[in-house]
């Protein structure tokens, strides 16, 4: 039987434990599902563990296969970055409230984590190709330039202070109060329906992964699709930032891992990241909850996790020669 | 075939091609000649349709349509490109790369048809890589990987091929192969296949007809005996060559 097949009979029944212990673990331990006051904080914070994980993944899958390189991530490329100046400059302006909130904020967020992307890419790219290094070159300079900003934002910030700081740090804790409670369903439909149309685009993304010039030479149209992916990572990545913060890591390390059981194919690669990036992420929110006496922001957990994977891939890409 | 009329390509002020023009009927081996620089790759880049054409004049034609009004997947069904570098950045193995030809006839979603992977199980066979198909492509030598990407290009089954430097990284064993299958395709289904080759003895053994090019001007064409003279190469090589005979099949070789 295929390898993915068989991980999917593991992955499934597994997908429940980590909700139940999601559910279950807390600064006091582990217990407490019964008690509805508790199970109404922790299951948005569950839900959104699941989307952020999931969103994060997949986005992360198809940026390495669009730009064809195995370390882009949306946070290493700045994307993260560029949405969270959207969301703490939407913070700023007074727009987490009412309407604001519900709007205002992740269209600040989709817009700047557009423009960061739109720099990266155009800075990275020599001739029809983008070379891994420049990627990774440009994305710390978009990064360097937006964390200016937010410093800028912090520094100009009175009593956002504390939401800008969950923001930067990556958060799953509904940061901005439970009035955001129904974007989590916008955010679903928006991963949903984005990782859906990347997972339709399977084939096109293992042909974009070979380079440009392969792929338009195999049919593809290649500025218009990659457009398109690019837009499509985006937008899930700016969902989520509006909702739980900066969460570094997650797009690389996921996708990699399940490459090494799905192998490269998209079509197999995409639901496989999805559904082990939503897990993963439940996971290591559990244990930001549980590790300290004091809880931890998530984003610190995946970020701990999350370098020595990308120094050993980065060491053994190194060996290969590429 | 393919027709150009009075091709220029600029790169800002660098002129790569400079007024070429030539007519290629199908079923031919084609072989693209001169020295680094010359402007072979832009021609090819041009010929693929790869290149933005707003630095380019002049008129491409295949098969008596424009070469600008065919769509990338409408193209992708007429013509196959093997390019000069080939890198990879995910380990697909060498049968999901051969099998990649095969997307230009498949839907979005639509899974491979049993006659796909029979042309991409044949298409290795020919290339003489079907025993590496289950290797990841990164672990493949470079000789081996320009084999499993001309069979991907063969598993396109298109009536124009277009190689840049094919041969490049293959051993002796290997270029006769390849070069020998697209003989082959020519004769046996009329494919006119355009190869860009530094060895000129390669050329005069294997192609029907070649271009030589020098500073983005098409210096000389025609038959492999009018062409590799050291009238034609000698100033564009800028050396002294010397014409032989093959002993066994009679064609034009140049030695230095």
């Amino acid at each position: 039987m295929r390898r993915d097949i068989k991980t999917w009979y593991y992955l499934l029944p597994a997908s429940l434990l980590t909700i139940l212990l999601g559910l279950a673990s807390g600064p006091a331990g582990f217990g407490l599902l019964a008690d509805p006051q508790v199970m109404a904080i922790r299951l948005p914070r569950v839900l959104l563990g699941l989307l952020a994980g999931a969103g994060l993944a997949s986005s992360g899958a198809a940026l390495q296969a669009a730009l064809g390189n195995p370390l882009a991530e949306p946070y290493l490329l700045g994307v993260s970055g560029g949405a969270a100046f959207g969301a703490a400059l939407a913070l700023l302006l007074g727009l987490s409230a009412g309407v604001g909130g519900a709007v205002g904020l992740p269209l600040f967020s989709l817009a700047f984590g557009l423009l960061a992307l739109y720099v990266v890419y155009s800075l990275s790219k020599v001739g029809s190709r983008l070379p891994a290094e420049t990627v990774i070159l440009s994305g710390i300079i978009v990064n360097a330039f937006f964390s200016a900003l937010i410093m800028l934002l912090l520094a100009l910030a009175g009593r956002q202070l504390q939401e800008m700081i969950y923001l930067l740090m990556g958060n799953l804790g509904m940061i901005f109060g439970t009035q955001s409670l129904y974007l989590l369903w916008v955010c679903a439909a928006i991963i949903i329906l984005c990782t859906g149309y990347l997972w339709g685009q399977g084939r096109s993304l293992d042909l974009l992964s070979l380079g440009e010039q392969p792929a338009q030479s195999l049919g593809l149209k290649v500025e218009k699709l990659k457009l398109r992916i690019l837009l499509a990572s985006a937008l899930m990545v700016a969902a989520v930032v509006s909702l739980a913060g900066v969460i570094g890591f997650v797009g690389l390390v996921v996708p990699h891992l399940a490459r090494m059981i799905a192998g490269p194919k998209n079509s197999r690669l995409l639901p496989l990241s999805v559904v082990l990036g939503a897990n993963l992420l439940v996971l290591a929110d559990a244990l930001a909850r549980t590790i300290a006496p004091q809880e931890i922001p998530v984003g610190v957990i995946t970020s701990l996790l999350g370098v020595p994977f990308f120094i050993y891939l980065l060491r053994r890409k190194k060996r290969s020669g590429l | 075939m393919i027709e150009v009329t009075d091709l220029s390509y600029q790169y800002g002020p660098l002129k790569a091609l400079d007024g070429v023009s030539f007519s290629l009927p199908k079923g031919k081996v084609v072989g693209l000649l001169g020295p680094n620089g010359s402007g072979k790759s832009t021609l090819c880049l041009c010929l693929a349709g790869m290149l933005d054409r707003k630095g380019s004049s002049g008129e491409i034609k295949i098969s008596g349509q424009d070469l600008g009004s065919f769509a990338p997947e409408e193209l992708a069904l007429k013509m196959a490109v093997v390019f000069q570098d080939n890198l990879f950045s995910f380990d697909f193995t060498a049968y999901e790369i051969v099998l990649m030809g095969r997307s230009p006839y498949l839907r979005p979603l639509q899974p491979e048809r049993p006659e796909d992977h029979l042309i991409a199980k044949k298409a290795m066979r020919d290339c003489d890589c079907f025993d590496l198909k289950d290797r990841p492509i990164r672990s493949l030598s470079g000789g081996e990987r320009q084999r499993v990407v001309l069979a991907r290009a063969l598993a396109q089954t298109t009536s124009v091929l277009l190689l840049d430097e094919p041969t490049n990284h293959l051993d002796l064993k290997h270029q006769k192969q390849i070069l020998s299958l697209v003989r082959e395709l020519a004769e046996s289904k009329e494919v006119l296949s355009v190869v860009v080759l530094h060895d000129l003895n390669l050329a005069g053994q294997f192609c029907d007809h070649l271009l030589l090019l020098d500073q983005g001007r098409l210096v000389k064409q025609g038959t492999p005996e009018e062409v590799l003279t050291p009238e034609n190469l000698n100033p564009v090589y800028q050396i002294n060559v010397h014409k032989i005979y093959h002993p066994v099949t009679g064609r034009p070789q140049i030695i230095i």
